[in-house]
């Protein structure tokens, strides 16, 4: 298993200290190696709090997160952002470009942070670029391209540095829905090379390009369907009946 | 529509804006402020009072107050267009929700005229309070001794109040003009087009580095210290300007190659700070070359008039090495003259000098020029190479003050002080060419202005001097000085030095008198009132400086925290943000100071040229002084620099 998710628990303190909120009350699951997993639930179920631990931007108050078979626990604070850089990729929402660079220097900014040689930039960018489509615009900024163009670029930058996982927050959640298309049939692609993918999403039409789909409801996985070979729309058909399902069983209980 | 809802919608509108409207209010307060301080001062009555020096003094700050206006003006239009940007939303939405462009320039309006209103009484009242707490901390705690008093004069009130005015009108007029060409729905995404990358711009570089060229040339060049004072300006206006153009233009050039250079740019440590710069440099060149040239004036004000301030005794000594000094001619026997009157003083008063001497002397401009001495009043155009000496031309039996030697016949001695060589070894006086053998004497007098040289010719007898003297002058009229030293100090020989000049005014000759205890007052109060402008203007510019800086740290603080976000969730430490910070401010902070020492080490050679002019010739002092300014500067700006640093590092590294 590439990563191993073991009754992660998250307890927020809120401030004066008076009320605990249980963002995560005991998630497991698990994700094996080339796999894409998207993980749905409604906001406030807990998806962003799982995503953030995942990414080790935050810690958990119990059970552990294992990548590899090594614990994140395990890690030291300092090590933790070279940890992230090197095992890693993320793709945001709102992309999280930043405007000061061009794009190909947005996509070389992780190699950089780990002391890669240019030509060693140049080489990873050149297949890269190619496939996602942005070697037309790699000198413009990101202020000059389109959000699916943006959207790309946050892609080559995850994966740049060759991740073993690529965790994404809602990648479409920003975009048109045909750019949104276009960029599931990456994420689709890109899976098919055999990356794997987390993907935490809200949007059905995103998670039914997945090879299964967890649902977190109240902090727990609630339930879980795999495709298993079925064509992205009838996949789709069977994720709306299972969170219609979901959501009404939960109202009753 | 209801009277007053325009008022009211642009106060709600400033108010819900106060975030950015506050430090846009704030440093406008503070430009008007600067500007009536440096105005009000230019026009201060103690220049008036026929202080020496006081005209040039109040020119410089005339011309100090048109670059604070023009500085002024360029700031202002650079936070206001840092406001409009922001403020396009709002105003879109207005469209949008039905307001034409008529009712928004309504809207405008009344911003501007509360803006304006506030900025020109806030700023006016603060420049009163600034200068009236300056006044009150400099005169009473430093007991300087000056003609300045604290004053508020209207025409100083009119002045700011009008030119800010005006200042406000062309800010609204432009951005009238920008809402006026914008279609609602650019206004609506204003705020959120990216800054562009700023674009080389090639000529401004080049001028900024031709006129840079050509002030530091002027600078480095100058001999003439008569002139320097008009090359000073010059340079100073070309430093200026060539200082702006190469901020604004010369950094955007180097920031970019020093992207070309791969291996540098792609480097951890060089990335984020190169691209970050390179990207803020637009906004930012013009608070920068703000702060270089403010720099620059405290530390030049503030050494050359602590300079002053402190070799006051010495100039004064220069010019009066005697404690009395007084020359009687015109007459056929002066030193019976002399004589008589120094004994009427010494009589009624009951004080004799420590030391007298006296020497009869025919004393003479002259112009020296290819070895031929020449009178310097018949002398129509000076040429270059010529050599201005105030000659005396004294008979060896009056000449032991200078030393003991005799000249041989025929041959001239010629003393000089010790800083002097004259490039010369004969002169010719008239038809007669005579062998110059040069001497060195402390008593000889110093180099006046920098130009004339004062010297003595010892000859074997009178007659030789009169011979000599009437070669190259039309007057025939015999010198009798005395110069007077006492034990009492100074300011006890008022009563000798009155009596003297009342025994000497008896007679018909003509007399020349000076008395160093009657300069000294004058003399010190010239000098306190430099250092004291000089202590107020170096005050005022450095906290025009620290708030620049700190206005700069926060605002750029909040536009940076999301950047900086971003790379932490891309993979960069806390630490390596940190670092990048501190790289990335380090280089933006330290530029404008290294370029302020830079403009001050090529300014060395002007300033000690001006600093001839108010006869201060000790150039070690001026050193000193100079040097620990600059230190005492430099860890003001590092304290302000790490205090900001702090700051800006809490708001970017601040979670949401």
């Amino acid at each position: 298993m590439l990563l191993e998710v073991k009754d992660l628990k998250k307890t927020y303190t809120t401030r004066f200290g008076g009320n605990k909120v249980q963002a995560l009350t005991g998630v497991s699951f698990a994700v094996s190696e080339g796999e894409f997993v998207a993980i749905m639930g409604e906001s406030g179920s807990g998806k962003t709090t799982l995503l953030n631990i995942l990414a080790s931007l935050d810690r958990p108050t119990g059970g552990e997160v294992l990548l590899s078979g090594k614990p994140l626990s395990g890690i030291p604070d300092r090590a933790l952002s070279t940890f992230r850089r090197e095992n890693l990729g993320f793709v945001f929402q709102d992309f999280n470009l930043l405007d000061n660079f061009s794009i190909k220097d947005n996509v070389f900014l992780p190699l950089v942070l780990s002391d890669r040689p240019y030509k060693e930039m140049e080489a990873r960018f050149r297949p890269l670029a190619a496939k996602l489509g942005i070697t037309e615009i790699r000198d413009k900024f990101p202020y000059e391209v389109s959000g699916g163009q943006k959207q790309r670029a946050a892609v080559a930058r995850a994966l740049i540095t060759g991740p073993k996982l690529v965790l994404a927050d809602e990648p479409t959640g920003a975009l048109d829905s045909r750019s949104a298309d276009s960029l599931l049939d990456l994420f689709g692609q890109i899976s098919a090379d055999g990356q794997t993918i987390l993907m935490v999403t809200h949007s059905v039409r995103a998670a039914s390009v997945a090879d299964r789909v967890l649902f977190i409801k109240d902090g727990v996985v609630g339930s879980e369907l795999s495709r298993a070979g079925e064509r992205p729309d009838r996949f789709y058909q069977r994720i709306t009946e299972a969170r219609a399902a979901l959501e009404t069983g939960g109202d009753r209980a | 529509m209801k009277k007053g809802f325009y008022f009211r919608l642009a106060k709600s509108g400033l108010r819900q804006n106060r975030q950015i409207v506050l430090p846009y209010l704030i440093s406008s307060i503070c430009t008007v402020a600067l500007f009536y301080i440096m105005y009000s001062l230019s026009v201060n009555s103690g220049f008036a009072e026929g202080m020496r020096g006081g005209r040039t003094l109040a020119s410089m700050l005339n011309f100090g107050s048109v670059v604070t206006a023009l500085f002024g003006a360029i700031f202002l239009f650079y936070t206001n267009s840092f406001l409009m940007k922001r403020r396009k939303k709002e105003l879109g939405l207005y469209n949008i929700l039905g307001m034409g462009k008529r009712q928004l320039g309504k809207l405008m309006l009344r911003e501007t005229l509360l803006l304006a209103g506030a900025s020109l009484v806030g700023g006016l009242v603060l420049g009163i309070l600034v200068s009236r707490a300056l006044f009150a901390v400099l005169l009473n705690l430093l007991h300087i001794e000056t003609a300045f008093r604290f004053e508020i004069p209207p025409a100083a009130l009119a002045v700011t109040a009008v030119l800010f005015g005006a200042i406000f009108l062309l800010t609204l007029l432009f951005n009238l003009a920008q809402v006026h060409l914008a279609r609602p729905i650019e206004l609506l995404h204003g705020g959120e087009a990216g800054e562009r990358e700023p674009k080389t711009r090639l000529p401004l570089a080049i001028l900024g580095v031709l006129t840079l060229g050509f002030a530091y040339y002027l600078a480095l060049t100058l001999r003439d210290p008569l002139n320097s004072l008009g090359i000073f300006f010059i340079a100073v206006l070309l430093v200026i300007v060539g200082t702006f153009c190469l901020f604004t233009a010369g950094s955007i050039a180097i920031l970019k190659l020093l992207r070309k250079n791969k291996k540098f740019y792609y480097n951890k440590r060089h990335f984020a700070a190169v691209s970050g710069m390179l990207y803020r440099m637009k906004q930012n060149a013009a608070g920068l070359a703000l702060i270089c040239v403010l720099s620059s004036a405290v530390l030049v004000t503030i050494s050359t008039t602590l300079a002053l301030n402190l070799g006051a005794e010495d100039s004064l000594h220069t010019n009066y090495p005697h404690a009395l000094s007084y020359s009687v001619d015109g007459v056929d026997d002066p030193a019976a003259l002399g004589t008589q009157a120094l004994a009427a003083a010494e009589a009624e008063t009951g004080l004799t000098p420590r030391t007298v001497q006296s020497y009869r002397a025919y004393n003479s401009f002259v112009v020296v020029r290819n070895g031929e001495v020449l009178n310097s009043d018949t002398l129509e155009n000076p040429e270059p190479g010529d050599l201005f000496l105030r000659l005396s031309l004294l008979p060896a039996e009056d000449a032991s003050f200078l030393g003991d030697e005799v000249p041989s016949d025929g041959e001239l001695l010629l003393y000089v002080s010790s800083e002097e060589d004259l490039p010369f070894d004969a002169l010719t006086f008239g038809e007669r060419t005579l062998p110059v053998a040069q001497r060195h004497s402390d008593a000889a007098g110093e180099t006046l202005a920098g130009t004339v040289v004062d010297c003595y010719g010892v000859l074997p007898s009178l007659d030789d001097c009169r011979a000599l003297f009437s070669a190259v002058s039309a007057e025939d009229s015999l010198t009798y000085t005395t110069n007077l030293d006492f034990s009492e100090p100074d300011r006890e020989l008022f009563p000798f030095s009155d009596a003297l000049q009342a025994a000497l005014r008896e007679n018909e000759s003509g007399f020349s008198f000076s008395s160093r205890p009657a300069a000294a007052d004058e003399f010190y109060s010239l000098y306190g009132g430099l250092f004291f402008v000089g202590i107020l203007l170096g005050f005022l510019f450095l906290m025009v400086t620290v708030l620049i800086i700190y206005y700069k740290q926060v605002s750029e603080g909040y536009d940076d925290r999301r950047r900086f976000q971003i790379m932490r969730k891309v993979g960069m430490s806390r630490r390596e943000i940190k670092s990048s910070i501190h790289s990335q401010i380090l280089m933006v902070f330290f530029l404008p100071l290294l370029a302020a020492f830079l403009h001050l080490a090529v300014a060395f050679n002007v300033i000690r040229q001006l600093l001839l002019l108010f006869s201060m010739t000790n150039t070690g002092l001026y050193v000193l002084c100079l040097v620990g300014v600059m230190l005492a500067f430099a860890l003001i700006y590092t304290a302000v620099y790490l205090i900001t640093a702090r700051t800006y590092y809490k708001i970017t590294s601040a979670n949401n």
